[in-house]
C-alpha cells in the first residue's frame, strides 16, 4: 500500500486508483497515519536527493506544490540537516584517493606511524616522495600500467548508536573499481575467519573477498561491474569453528555517487 | 470558515452512525481524510474546502438521507471530487512549479532557530531517538532501523510509527514557534 500511497501522491494513479487510496482515507482511522508516514518518507527522500529525475520532476509538480508541503520541506531539511550535524562526524566526502593495487599494508603503516612523529624531516621526505610519486606516474605513463586502478575509501563501522553513528562515506566510481579500507570492530580483531558481505539497495547481497588484513583493518576490493549508483552496505560478520557465523553490530556505509 | 449549527450537525452524525461516540470517530477520519485530498490535490487552504465539504453535506443531507445507499463516506468523496474541479477551473490549483517564496534565507533560519528550540524541549532520550531516526539514506537507512527497532525491542513498524509520531508533535512544534517568531518580528517593525 505504501508504493501506491508514493504513487499517488506523486501523480502516477489512474482516476480508479486515486479513488480507492481516497477512500481509504476517507474510512480508514490507521491509513492517515500510514500515509502520512510516506508523506515524511517522500520529502526526506527529495532532500536527501534520492528520488530518480522523472519523480523529483513529478514532486515538484504534484507534491510541493501547497504551502503545507513546502513548509515540510522546509521542516525536513533542517531535521535531516540537524539530524547529520549531532552525529558528530562530517559527512565524509574527502576521503577518496586514488592507489594502484598492489599496496602493501605494512608499508602503508610504517609511513603513518612515520608521519606521526614530529620531525623536520618531513620536510625533506615530502619533497623526495613528490619527486618518487612523479616518477612513477611518468613510468606508468611512459610503459602503460595492466594493474587495475581502483578508487581507495576508508568506510569507518557504523553502529546504530548515537554516539558512534557515521555517516555513509561518498565515492566516485572511476577504474577498476573501489578499494575499501574497513577498520575492524574490537571483537573482530582476534577472530580467525570473517565474512563480508556487500548489500545493495534492492536487498541484492554479495560475498567480498578479503584481499589484505592486519590487526586493525581489512581491505576488500570491489570491482565496478558490481556497482551502480546508490548506497551500499557492507556487513562482517565472525565465522565460528563450527562453520556458523556471528554479525558484527554496525554495518560499512557507503554511497557510489 | 463555514459554521454549522447544531441541530444538522447532530443529523449528520447520526447519518454516519446510530452510535454518537462511534459516529464521532467516523467525523474525525472523513475531517482528517478531506484535508489530506485537498492538500494532495494542491489545493492552498485544504482546511478551508473541508469545511465547505462537510457543509454542503450537510444542506443536502434532508433530501439524501433517506434515499442514500452506501457508506457515507463514498458521498463525501464526490463532493470532494466536485470542489477539486470547481477550484481547479478557478485555476486556484498551482499545477506547475513551486510558487516563489518571498524570502527563502529567512524561512530558513526561522525553522532552523525553532527546531533547535522544540528538540530542547524534548526529553534527551525522544531528542536522541528522532535524530537517529533520521539518519542515513537508501539501504542504509532501511539497515540502520532494523537494528534500532532491535535494539528497543520493538518492530520495524512501531519503531515507524513511533518516529511518525514524534516528527508529527516536532514539526507542530516548529510550525507554532516559526508563526510566533514572525508574529513577533512583524510587531517589533511597527512603530
Amino acid at each position: 500500500m505504501q508504493k501506491e500511497v508514493r504513487r499517488y501522491l506523486l501523480g502516477q494513479l489512474d482516476e480508479a486508483e486515486q479513488e480507492k487510496i481516497e477512500l481509504q482515507l476517507l474510512t480508514d482511522s490507521s491509513f492517515g497515519d500510514e500515509f502520512d508516514t510516506v508523506v515524511d518518507e517522500l520529502t526526506d527522500q527529495y532532500v536527501r536527493n534520492e528520488l530518480t529525475d522523472d519523480e523529483r520532476k513529478r514532486a515538484d509538480k504534484y507534491f510541493f506544490n501547497t504551502p503545507v508541503r513546502q513548509q515540510k520541506l522546509e521542516f525536513a531539511k533542517e531535521l535531516l540537516s540537524q539530524a547529520d550535524a549531532q552525529r558528530g562526524e562530517p559527512v565524509e566526502m574527502a576521503a577518496v584517493r586514488s592507489v594502484a593495487q598492489p599496496a602493501s599494508p605494512s608499508l602503508l603503516d610504517q609511513i603513518r606511524a612515520f608521519w606521526r612523529r614530529p620531525s623536520y624531516a618531513h620536510v625533506g621526505l615530502s619533497a623526495a616522495v613528490v619527486l618518487v610519486v612523479a616518477g612513477l606516474v611518468f613510468f606508468l605513463l611512459s610503459f602503460g600500467n595492466s594493474s587495475p586502478q581502483y578508487t581507495a575509501i576508508n568506510v569507518p563501522l557504523s553502529s546504530s548508536d548515537r554516539a558512534q553513528s557515521i555517516a555513509p562515506v561518498s565515492a566516485q566510481l572511476a577504474g577498476a573499481g573501489l578499494e575499501l579500507e574497513l577498520p575492524l570492530a574490537e571483537q573482530a580483531k582476534a577472530a580467525k575467519d570473517l565474512r563480508l558481505k556487500l548489500v545493495d539497495e534492492n536487498g541484492v547481497e554479495r560475498d567480498l573477498t578479503i584481499a589484505e588484513r592486519t590487526d586493525q583493518k581489512i581491505i576488500v576490493r570491489i570491482p565496478a561491474s558490481w556497482l551502480s549508483r546508490g548506497s551500499y552496505v557492507i556487513q562482517l560478520s565472525i565465522v565460528k569453528p563450527d562453520g556458523s557465523a556471528e554479525r558484527v553490530r554496525g554495518s560499512y556505509n557507503f554511497v557510489v555517487e | 470558515m463555514v459554521t454549522i449549527t447544531k441541530e444538522p450537525f447532530d443529523a449528520l452524525l447520526e447519518w454516519l452512525d446510530p452510535d454518537r461516540e462511534k459516529a464521532g470517530q467516523r467525523y474525525e477520519v472523513i475531517r482528517s481524510g478531506l484535508i489530506r485530498i485537498f492538500v494532495s490535490k494542491g489545493l492552498s487552504d485544504a482546511e478551508h474546502y473541508t469545511d465547505e465539504a462537510i457543509d454542503r453535506v450537510v444542506k443536502r443531507l434532508p433530501e439524501i438521507q433517506a434515499k442514500y445507499v452506501g457508506d457515507p463516506a463514498r458521498y463525501f468523496h464526490g463532493v470532494a471530487r466536485n470542489l477539486i474541479l470547481e477550484a481547479s477551473r478557478r485555476k486556484e490549483v498551482a499545477m506547475d512549479e513551486l510558487p516563489l517564496r518571498v524570502s527563502q534565507e529567512t524561512v530558513r533560519s526561522d525553522t532552523s532557530e525553532c527546531l533547535s528550540k522544540c528538540l530542547k524541549l524534548l526529553p534527551s532520550d525522544k531528542r536522541e531517538f528522532i535524530l537517529d531516526y533520521h539518519l542515513y539514506q537508501g539501504h542504509a537507512k532501511v539497515e540502520h532501523h532494523r537494528e534500532m527497532a532491535v535494539e528497543l525491542s520493538i518492530s520495524e513498524g512501531a519503531l515507524r510509527t513511533r518516529a511518525h509520531h514524534l516528527r508529527v508533535n516536532l514539526e507542530k512544534c516548529v510550525i507554532e514557534c516559526v508563526a510566533q517568531s514572525r508574529q513577533t518580528k512583524r510587531g517589533s517593525n511597527v512603530i
